[in-house]
């Protein structure tokens, strides 16, 4: 790399990343890693303070044991006691506790780890079918506006964003699986898929899911797409760029959707790092061994470190997208000024 | 247009490839394939550590038990006990083992002279004969220390069960199924001194000390009696040796003011702790004794203070050579019980084993940071699982699928002309001997029900279980079977004033103090139409009793021995509901009175409701009129639509009771997703009115009531806050003579060592059946209707015989019949157009 290059990166960086930013930034950060801490805390509280209760019909033998073990756990101390020993857990050995129901013994965040691939996996492959589309058609609805196309855009629109996606879940199985036989009805068994979640095979089981996610987030991304696009169209820029001679085609890629673009990117990054949450209701319809299954299980059965991690998990994740999303705003369009007063 | 081209081309071909995707794979001929579902999978089927009925059901594909119980002939419904790991079990009660492992002591059989004919056939020493020829799968694994090596394929030889035994007990893993072996009626004597040794317990005095017991044994520091690991109590509901293994609270309980100063005993159990101890201190001594003085006819004095205490005492080592399991040869075990039991029994609890593969077992085990237990993952995965029986584990993805295949090694497969493996029954079924375990693979996935009925009407799986309202729809379906359960639906309550005015206060109930009112719970049990109510879903039959016809009183000797069905049992019942019989009767027979019962009564239960009306307005608790509302503890999961119809059918009965009687409307209201309803309606008294069923003991009703009466042997009861069963007494009248004790000790009184465990059945059926009727006279429980289990069978096979028995069910998995290979199914499947109509 050339001097005068350097320069010109260290410059823009500058620019970018000013001290008010990097301040700003910080700031958020921290604000985030309280608020987990808060969050955590109210959950550990709040969790433990469910009663205990035995499996039912336990013989009073059986009612001792469970009871030895849960006083070998640590359950009967004080709850703010239970809570310091999780956070030391956490900060000494980065050990997030113990599955004692779902699968005994194994680490919680193994168990959190172990189930990310699939639920990633459906919905990555979600986001790149709809993401495409949901800007195609909110692209065309908007070129369209008003015409009979957009009104037929716009009523699928309302449609697919007011049905719940376990509805199409529930409308895919029965078509694509029962009544005209094309699809596998639900994910398959890395036994019965190949062996790994990346072969054809899987990827088949993995249609219907996909569809049943996709649907409400084409439509979300349409109708996004073809507000901003149907506002920066009739702006007073476009106006001059059509008589400065740009076709109607030219002056709607070469300016229109560019700025469109700058409040849908954001939407996207958010969506993009929101996958790794995945979509509990549409894992559990599939059989989706996924982070979403494992978080209704956790909570059935009480399975408390592993409720733990996966609260953790969520909160962290929303958090960390809703930073991302404020920041990328100040990268993206560089008339918004990320931590300036 | 080209690109449109291109895409259309390349959609075709996906769609082509995904067709291909779905079709059949390889050949399927010859092979049956069972597939079927769950809405959860077990997650560690360790013998020694399993929890729930999904842990249990992938490890019943897994292992065989010494004995099993199969059909005989399903003609008539005969049954019989098959040796299936053991070739034989016999009861070989000898002085020599008695003597050895503490039974009885040698002074005692040299004074008296005793012989081994004298104890043979007591029941505390049993011989089993293992089966030569039992096979460990043969499996490659990973132990924890990282070195793969080859475990099994070996024989099982009693060295085995010795050593699993000894994991089982291990002090440093407490296995939570080690209970099974160290108490109750199978317990091995010396197991619990094993489990136990190093924890801290608490020892009864004389039964640790003998005639060495004195208070001189302890210390008094500050005027508190101290033990070298703790102190010292007086145990009031512990069994005690000096007592032949009652609790002093069994006779006072049994023999109340008769004999005892109930002023000082009350005061006394005022002072204990939840496990019935006082910590004896100078002042609780003198208590105590003031208590057996003032206690005139149990005939003692301060002086026997001895005999009622215990002390905390860590379990001293106990070395494994002193547990009653050792092996006589490589294939012959012995099995000393700490109480006798009959042969009939032993042989129940031999239908499963202990068995674990040692070697793997110890390689897989680890220390566990967090709680200090020796742990094992052995059978926790599919690399982790080694099997003994039919089936060997090929896959199991956790949340997902658990996959079995004929586990070669099992020692009963023979190999066909063709090499496929098939098995014949080593016993005969209706004269012959049968194909046993035809099928070659077992599928089991997570699937929700919606997605489980799809998937059965494709033909891909075998079994679904239909909602109580699809069941009407299959109900002339020829693949619909329905099985009886042993579970009561009954509502069941609190009565106590204090907390069902708390529960008002709190808004849980509104007028729920009506509840305290003994007429109006039976004037609510004469409402309900159970015979409508049960109408109102499917899965259901009318109950007016808790036992049902699944219970046998003599189960291993007479197959028609029905509790129910028996003359005290009937009267119990007949009795209960006021129907007459005899000349000039209404009904001629006791057996048609109780056909006759129906348990309704809608005028008399308005009459009660009036007078109960009428006492709860006299006593300030009730304004003639006011609406009631009471909150149910319905349900462990969600509320359905069939819970709402089934609480919305009693509303309808008890309002049409209600009516002009003084009372206000009524409303129950269901709540769903509780944790625990019985502890809710029990000793938390969160609600007044709960909705549930117990069930279980059915080859011995005599033991059935523990699970109301005994606060011991389940804690918390469900009805617990409306009385103390412990307390309580109730007088029966058996032969001719009145006996007078407690609900709790007549619950324990034909088992172990109570008064009529050695009874004729004659007796104990008077008893349980008196026992019964007087517990539903309290109207703390009021049974509604007895639980069905429907699920159905695809095509694809039939289960041996469609009469159900409690013994064999239909002939199990193991009598299965297919009619179709897979590859017949297949192409049955799409011969139907891929879906198949089971209605």
């Amino acid at each position: 790399m050339n001097n005068a290059l350097l320069h010109y990166y260290l410059l823009r960086y500058r620019k970018i990343m000013d001290k008010a930013k990097v301040i700003y930034i910080l700031k958020r950060i921290g604000l985030m890693f309280m608020t987990l801490f808060i969050i955590m805390t109210m959950c550990f509280i709040l969790v433990r303070l469910l009663p205990m209760s035995m499996p039912e019909g336990a013989s009073a033998q059986q009612q001792e044991t469970i009871q030895r073990r849960w006083e070998a756990l640590g359950y009967n101390k004080p709850i703010l006691v239970q809570y310091g020993i999780y956070l030391k857990n956490i900060i000494t050995r980065w050990d997030f506790g113990t599955s004692w129901k779902l699968k005994v013994l194994e680490p919680a965040s193994n168990l959190l780890l172990s189930r990310l691939a699939p639920t990633v996996l459906v919905n990555v492959y979600s986001l790149l079918f709809s993401i495409p589309i949901g800007i195609l058609l909110g692209v065309y609805a908007a070129i369209r506006k008003n015409k009979w196309q957009d009104q037929i855009i716009s009523i699928l629109v309302m449609l697919f964003v007011s049905i719940p996606s376990y509805i199409y879940a529930f409308l895919m199985q029965y078509f694509l699986y029962y009544k005209w036989q094309l699809l596998p009805q639900v994910l398959y068994s890395l036994e019965d898929g190949g062996g790994s979640y990346f072969t054809f095979k899987m990827f088949t089981s993995m249609i219907t899911p996909i569809l049943a996610l996709s649907f409400g987030e084409i439509a979300g991304l349409t109708r996004f797409v073809r507000a901003e696009l149907t506002e920066t169209l009739t702006s007073d820029y476009m106006l001059l760029a059509r008589t400065k001679g740009l076709s109607r085609r030219q002056a709607t890629y070469r300016h229109a959707l560019r700025n469109a673009m700058v409040p849908v990117l954001p939407m996207l990054i958010g969506d993009f790092l929101s996958i790794l949450g995945g979509s509990m209701i549409i894992e559990q319809i599939f059989s989706i061994p996924g982070v979403g299954q494992l978080y209704l299980y956790s909570i059935q059965q009480r399975d408390f470190d592993v409720f733990m991690m996966e609260t953790i998990f969520y909160t962290f994740i929303g958090l960390a997208a809703g930073i991302i999303v404020d920041i990328s705003y100040g990268f993206i369009d560089p008339r918004i000024r990320v931590g300036e007063r | 247009m080209k690109n449109s081209k291109k895409l259309l081309a390349l959609a075709l071909v996906s769609s082509g490839l995904v067709l291909s995707a779905c079709g059949g794979s390889g050949s399927t001929k010859g092979k049956y394939t069972y597939r079927t579902y769950a809405s959860a999978l077990g997650t560690k089927w360790d013998p020694n550590t399993w929890e729930t009925n999904a842990d249990q059901s992938l490890l019943s594909y897994l292992q065989e038990g010494f004995v099993s119980m199969e059909a005989d002939d399903t003609s008539t419904g005969k049954w019989q006990w098959t040796y299936e790991l053991a070739e034989s079990i016999e009861d070989v009660s000898n002085i020599a083992d008695l003597v050895k492992y503490g039974i009885i002591s040698q002074e005692l059989v040299d004074a008296k002279g005793y012989t081994d004919e004298d104890v043979a056939d007591s029941g505390y020493v049993y011989e089993i004969k293992l089966n030569k020829g039992a096979t460990w799968e043969e499996k490659k694994v990973k132990a924890l220390n990282g070195k793969t090596k080859v475990y099994g394929g070996t024989e099982i030889k009693a060295d085995d069960y010795i050593e699993s035994f000894k994991i089982l007990l291990d002090p440093a893993r407490e296995n939570n199924r080690a209970n099974l072996y160290w108490s109750g009626e199978s317990a091995v004597v010396g197991g619990m001194d094993y489990y136990y040794q190093g924890k801290l317990a608490q020892l009864d005095v004389v039964g640790t000390f003998g005639e060495e017991a004195s208070l001189d044994n302890f210390n008094i520091v500050s005027g508190k009696y101290t033990s070298d690991d703790g102190f010292v109590y007086i145990a009031l509901t512990s069994p005690l040796a000096y007592l032949g293994g009652q609790s002093l609270s069994y006779y006072v309980d049994g023999y109340g003011a008769q004999i005892f100063d109930m002023d000082k005993w009350n005061a006394l159990v005022a002072k204990a702790d939840d496990n019935g101890f006082i910590q004896l201190t100078e002042e609780t001594a003198a208590e105590f004794g003031a208590f057996l003085v003032a206690s005139a006819g149990w005939g003692e004095d301060e002086s026997y203070l001895i005999n009622y205490l215990y002390f905390d005492a860590i379990f001293p080592e106990f070395d494994f050579s002193k547990v009653g399991l050792y092996k006589v040869d490589d294939y012959t075990l012995r099995y000393v019980l700490a109480v006798p039991e009959d042969k009939a029994y032993f042989y129940t609890s031999c239908t499963s084993t202990w068995l674990v593969h040692p070697e793997l077992y110890q390689d897989l085990s680890y220390e566990d940071e967090s709680t200090g237990l020796l742990l094992s993952k052995y059978n926790t995965s599919a690399e982790t699982t080694i099997s003994y029986g039919p089936y060997k584990m090929v896959s199991y993805q956790d949340g997902k699928q658990a996959k079995f295949t004929q586990n070669e090694k099992w020692w009963r497969w023979e190999k066909n002309d063709d090499g496929r493996l098939v098995s014949k029954t080593h016993f005969k079924v209706d004269g012959e001997y049968r194909q046993q375990y035809q099928t070659t693979d077992i599928v089991i996935d997570v699937l929700k029900d919606d997605a489980a009925k799809l998937a059965f009407l494709r033909g891909k799986l075998n079994d679904y279980a239909p909602t109580p309202a699809e069941s009407v729809e299959y109900a002339a379906s020829s693949q619909l079977y329905k099985e009886d359960e042993s579970y009561t639906m009954s509502l069941f309550f609190d009565t106590n004033l204090e907390d069902l005015q708390k529960m008002d206060a709190a808004g849980t109930n509104t007028n729920g103090v009506v509840l305290s009112n003994a007429k109006f719970r039976k004037a609510m049990s004469l409402a309900f139409n159970r015979a409508d109510w049960v109408k109102t879903t499917e899965g259901y039959k009318p109950a007016y009793s808790i036992m049902n016809n699944l219970y046998y009183y003599d189960f291993y000797e007479d197959p028609s021995s029905q509790y129910r069905a028996s003359e005290p049992a009937m009267k119990a019942i007949v009795e209960l509901y006021g129907v007459e019989y005899g000349e000039g009767k209404q009904y001629a027979t006791l057996k048609e009175a109780y056909d006759s019962i129906t348990g309704y009564n809608l005028e008399e239960a308005r009459a009660l409701f009036a007078e109960a009306c009428q006492e709860l307005v006299d006593a300030g608790l009730y304004h003639a009129g006011d609406e009631i509302k009471f909150k149910v503890a319905w349900k462990k999961g969600e509320l359905e639509t069939t819970d709402q119809t089934q609480v919305e059918a009693l509303n309808g009965y008890l309002t049409e009771a209600m009516k002009n009687t003084g009372f206000g409307k009524i409303t129950l209201t269901p709540v769903g997703n509780l944790t625990d309803r019985y502890g809710d309606v029990g000793d938390r008294g969160v609600y007044a009115i709960g909705y549930g069923a117990w069930g279980g003991a059915i080859l011995y009703p005599f033991r059935g009531f523990r699970v109301y009466m005994d606060p011991e042997y389940q804690p918390p009861l469900h009805e617990g806050n409306c009385w103390d069963p412990s307390k309580e007494t109730l007088t029966l009248t058996i032969d001719g003579e009145n006996y007078t004790m407690s609900y709790q000790a007549w619950s324990n009184s034909m088992i172990g060592n109570g008064p009529f465990a050695s009874a004729s059945n004659e007796i104990k059926l008077e008893i349980t059946a008196q026992l019964e009727k007087a517990f539903l006279e309290l109207y703390y429980r009021i049974p509604l209707a007895g639980s069905t289990v429907t699920f159905l069978l695809g095509y694809q096979q039939h289960y041996y015989t469609e009469d159900y028995n409690i013994a064999y069910g239909f002939g199990g998995f193991r009598l299965m019949i297919y009619d179709y290979d897979d590859y017949a199914w297949n192409q049955f499947v799409k011969k139907n157009g891929g879906t198949l109509n089971y209605k």
